[in-house]
């Protein structure tokens, strides 16, 4: 079920209402009203793949309260790596299992051997990259000894498929999530308008500038071997704007939505495109995912520990995986590497935390210097966007080589022109503009709109909501899939 | 949690205005862009004869060859995706039309449909709601209630028209800037008809048609079973078992009186290869054979329903178009009693 869906728009205000309503703020009813809802919200999809998420919940729930009545060192260890190992098994399988085998084939076809092995058409779950990751986090916080498991299978079941944030995270840590689950939920009216006007802001940047921008994208993607230079630029910088509206908007509707049920998840996205360098940017974009690898990854590794060789081994470690996590293929892997890259010298230098606060925090206009470390790291980002967005490293490498190849070919700006004027058109440009100038105006906040309207009067805020909505409907791209939903 | 809910009460209550607003305010009563265009075209052409219905009227109607059989000039105001409380909108939209102008309509041939459900996912398109008025809410729903489905489907179909309704009112609809389609400028050039084989050579929406032809061609079965259907309704006819709909009978004869009030015959066609049956035969038996031009029949037409003039299971090809305009002129004339100069009679068989 997709949050910009009709089907979404019905079911959200039922499971609502039952929630608060039917079962009285009454906490274990509550949880089997959500897990079951869950599953419904799930199953929309494909409900054969519950069974998996089932499966992953029994494992993990059992495992847990192995782990944690355990004593015996080695019996805990054995134990935790059944974890790891179902966990990332069923991953690797559904996520990874033909990337190998091809690979395999491909590597020892060039010492003239061949196989005959063949891929097989799996369908990758929804989510399962979440899901796996958010039970993961509950059996290592269990072996860590950070957090006690819970007795209730219910209340387990109903944090791993607590439907707003399981197909596309945030990824929950259990020790915030789990908690929530099991203590009881009063109905907070703040929390629940914050939620309704972060759920607002989800479906603009969605709706308005994800999925216009889409449009553009996609088609620029699929005929980059025929567009000018300028147009692939265009293209890549669609892109990055409808990534970042697609997921960023995805995690504030999954937020707001927690939030109506009484649930605070942890914030994904921190204006990751107002970061004056790659490390901000890192500190502020998908942070569930960075964290994530920061404490189950990264410190596992050494950290920081051990001299600039292991920080810049450790770092290089985490891009990777990273990239890899995002999918089985060559030009995420190279993504995750080209980030590596340009982290690096930000590491040498000693400068990888030298942006840790709010840019221009308290004022209207960044400095120069500030402006110009935004720009410059908007523009390594769109040119990291194109190895994410292509479908191959053939593509990417292509479109990259044609776009720097050609931008100093003035004589087709006369085409960029038309297509900016004729096809993208003012409409969009404007609502571009727009949207930055809010997210500008509401950065020292939580997402655009946090804390932008508590500034104006009743009737001001109403009419900037009114509007919103409007917009959403009159200017609104055609409904695309959230792209992370792949993932 | 009372004060939450009456905010948001509230501020639904609020967006639902400003839509009833805009709505009443910034809708054109014909908000589908492709009949706006058409009806420019009939309102400004001179035209004797016009056809209305669904895309077996836009697709199968070629106005050309009609007029070169029957001396006529007529121009086809089909359209795709056109719902039959819709087509009666677009029917009575146009004699309210022509009633305060000078023109030289004399016929207009009126496709007659099976009364479908409405998917509710069409509920919430402007194409799917534009035409549910009051009216047409009232007429759907009535239409609903006297056929023979379970109970449960005629609620459940009610609430869809009436959903449909609430959005038409209250919904979104007067942001919808509909720009028509590639076709429809197309068949502009050829008095409002397009084959859909010459929508392919012309490329527009070319693969979801192609992949409509190769499922067509793969499931061939289908079209014999509709036959079957042909004949199962046709028995209850004569068995006099049919499912008449009154409500629909009533309509109509209210559309003929209207129409003759105006100086205008209404005539109405019934394309072959239909899903069902069972409820036009009795509607046609009861409307009269000076008044219908039936197509549908195995029998009379047995090459209406074989596989090569088809382009997919409920539209005829180019060849098909060709056969069905020679058959319908032949048959117009028939009930105009004019005789063509031309003596091409096309023999289908």
């Amino acid at each position: 079920m997709l949050f910009n869906s009709i089907d979404f728009a019905v079911f959200l205000p039922v499971v609502f209402l039952l929630y608060w309503f039917g079962l009285a703020e009454k906490r274990k009813p509550q949880n089997y009203l959500l897990l079951i809802a869950s599953y419904v919200f799930y199953g929309w999809w494909d409900w054969r793949f519950l069974g998996l998420m089932l499966f992953s919940t029994v494992v993990d729930y059992t495992l847990g309260l192995q782990i944690h009545r355990t004593t015996a060192v080695r019996w805990r260890k054995t134990l935790l790596a059944v974890s790891l190992s179902v966990n990332l098994g069923l991953l690797g399988f559904f996520k990874y299992y033909n990337f190998f085998i091809e690979n395999f084939i491909e590597a020892f076809s060039l010492f003239g051997t061949n196989f005959s092995i063949h891929t097989l058409s799996i369908i990758l779950p929804v989510g399962i990259s979440f899901y796996t990751f958010q039970t993961l986090s509950y059996t290592l916080d269990v072996y860590n000894r950070k957090l006690i498991p819970t007795n209730s299978f219910i209340d387990f079941a109903a944090f791993v498929s607590f439907f707003p944030q399981l197909v596309a995270g945030p990824i929950e840590r259990a020790s915030n999530l789990l908690p929530q689950f099991v203590n009881g939920r009063k109905f907070d009216a703040d929390l629940a308008v914050i939620g309704l006007r972060q759920i607002l802001w989800g479906l603009v940047k969605k709706i308005l500038i994800a999925d216009n921008c889409a449009q553009f994208s996609n088609q620029i993607f699929e005929t980059y071997d025929s567009q000018p230079a300028h147009i692939l630029f265009f293209g890549a910088f669609f892109f990055t704007l409808q990534i970042y509206g697609d997921f960023s908007g995805y995690s504030d509707i999954a937020i707001g939505v927690s939030r109506l049920f009484g649930f605070r998840l942890m914030q994904n996205f921190a204006f990751p495109y107002f970061s004056r360098d790659v490390a901000e940017f890192w500190r502020r974009w998908h942070i569930s995912l960075s964290t994530w690898f920061r404490d189950y990854l990264y410190i596992p590794l050494g950290g920081s520990k051990g001299g600039k060789y292991m920080q810049l081994r450790n770092t290089l470690v985490i891009f990777v995986v990273s990239g890899f996590w995002h999918g089985a293929n060559w030009t995420f892997i190279c993504w995750g590497l080209l980030n590596a890259l340009y982290f690096f010298p930000l590491l040498l230098s000693g400068k990888n935390r030298a942006n840790l606060e709010i840019i221009a925090a308290g004022k209207l206009f960044p400095s120069i210097r500030e402006l110009w470390g935004m720009v410059s790291t908007f523009l390594l980002t769109i040119l990291a966007w194109i190895l994410f967005r292509a479908d191959s490293m053939q593509q990417a490498t292509s479109y990259i080589y044609r776009m720097v190849s050609g931008i100093a070919d003035f004589e087709q700006i006369g085409v960029t022109k038309r297509f900016l004027t004729e096809e993208v058109g003012l409409r969009l440009v404007l609502v571009i503009i727009g949207f930055t100038a809010i997210e500008w105006l509401g950065r020292e906040g939580k997402f655009g709109l946090d804390e932008l309207p508590d500034k104006l009067p009743k009737p001001l805020r109403w009419t900037l909501y009114v509007c919103l909505v409007l917009l959403i409907f009159a200017l609104g791209g055609s409904q695309q899939e959230f792209i992370y939903f792949q993932f | 949690m009372r004060k939450f809910l009456s905010q948001l009460l509230y501020f639904c209550l609020l967006i639902f205005s400003i839509n009833f607003m805009g709505n009443f305010v910034f809708t054109n009563e014909l908000a589908d862009e492709d009949l706006n265009r058409k009806f420019g075209e009939v309102a400004n052409g001179s035209y004797d004869c016009i056809f209305v219905g669904s895309s077996r009227t836009y697709r199968h109607i070629d106005p050309l060859l009609f007029d070169s059989i029957t001396s006529t000039r007529s121009y086809n105001c089909g359209a795709a995706s056109t719902f039959v409380p819709e087509a009666y909108y677009v029917l009575e939209l146009l004699l309210e039309d022509l009633k305060g102008r000078k023109h030289g309509v004399e016929t207009i041939v009126f496709e007659v449909q099976n009364m479908d459900l409405l998917d509710p996912r069409n509920a919430f398109t402007a194409k799917g709601n534009y035409w549910l008025i009051n009216d047409y809410l009232k007429l759907a729903t009535e239409s609903i209630w006297q056929t023979q489905l379970p109970i449960a489907i005629k609620i459940s179909g009610s609430m869809t028209f009436a959903l449909g309704w609430a959005i038409n009112h209250f919904g979104f609809n007067y942001l919808s800037i509909w720009s028509g389609s590639e076709s429809i400028t197309a068949a502009h050039e050829v008095r409002g008809h397009l084959c859909l084989n010459k929508q392919v050579e012309l490329g527009i929406d070319k693969e979801p048609l192609l992949e409509r032809g190769e499922l067509y061609l793969d499931k061939q079965s289908v079209l014999e079973q509709r036959r079957r259907g042909w004949f199962r309704a046709d028995s209850l006819r004569i068995a006099e078992r049919g499912e008449l709909s009154v409500r629909h009978l009533a309509k109509m004869r209210a559309l003929i009186d209207q129409s003759e009030t105006q100086g205008i015959r209404l005539l109405f066609m019934v394309p072959p290869r239909l899903k069902s049956y069972s409820s036009i035969i009795p509607l046609v038996t009861q409307l009269g054979e000076d008044r219908c031009i039936d197509l549908s029949s195995p029998v009379q037409y047995p090459g209406f329903w074989t596989t090569d003039i088809g382009f997919d299971i409920g539209h005829l090809n180019c060849r098909g178009v060709q056969l069905f305009s020679s058959e319908l002129a032949r048959n117009y004339l028939k009930l105009t009693g004019v005789q063509s100069d031309d003596d091409r009679t096309v023999i289908v068989q």
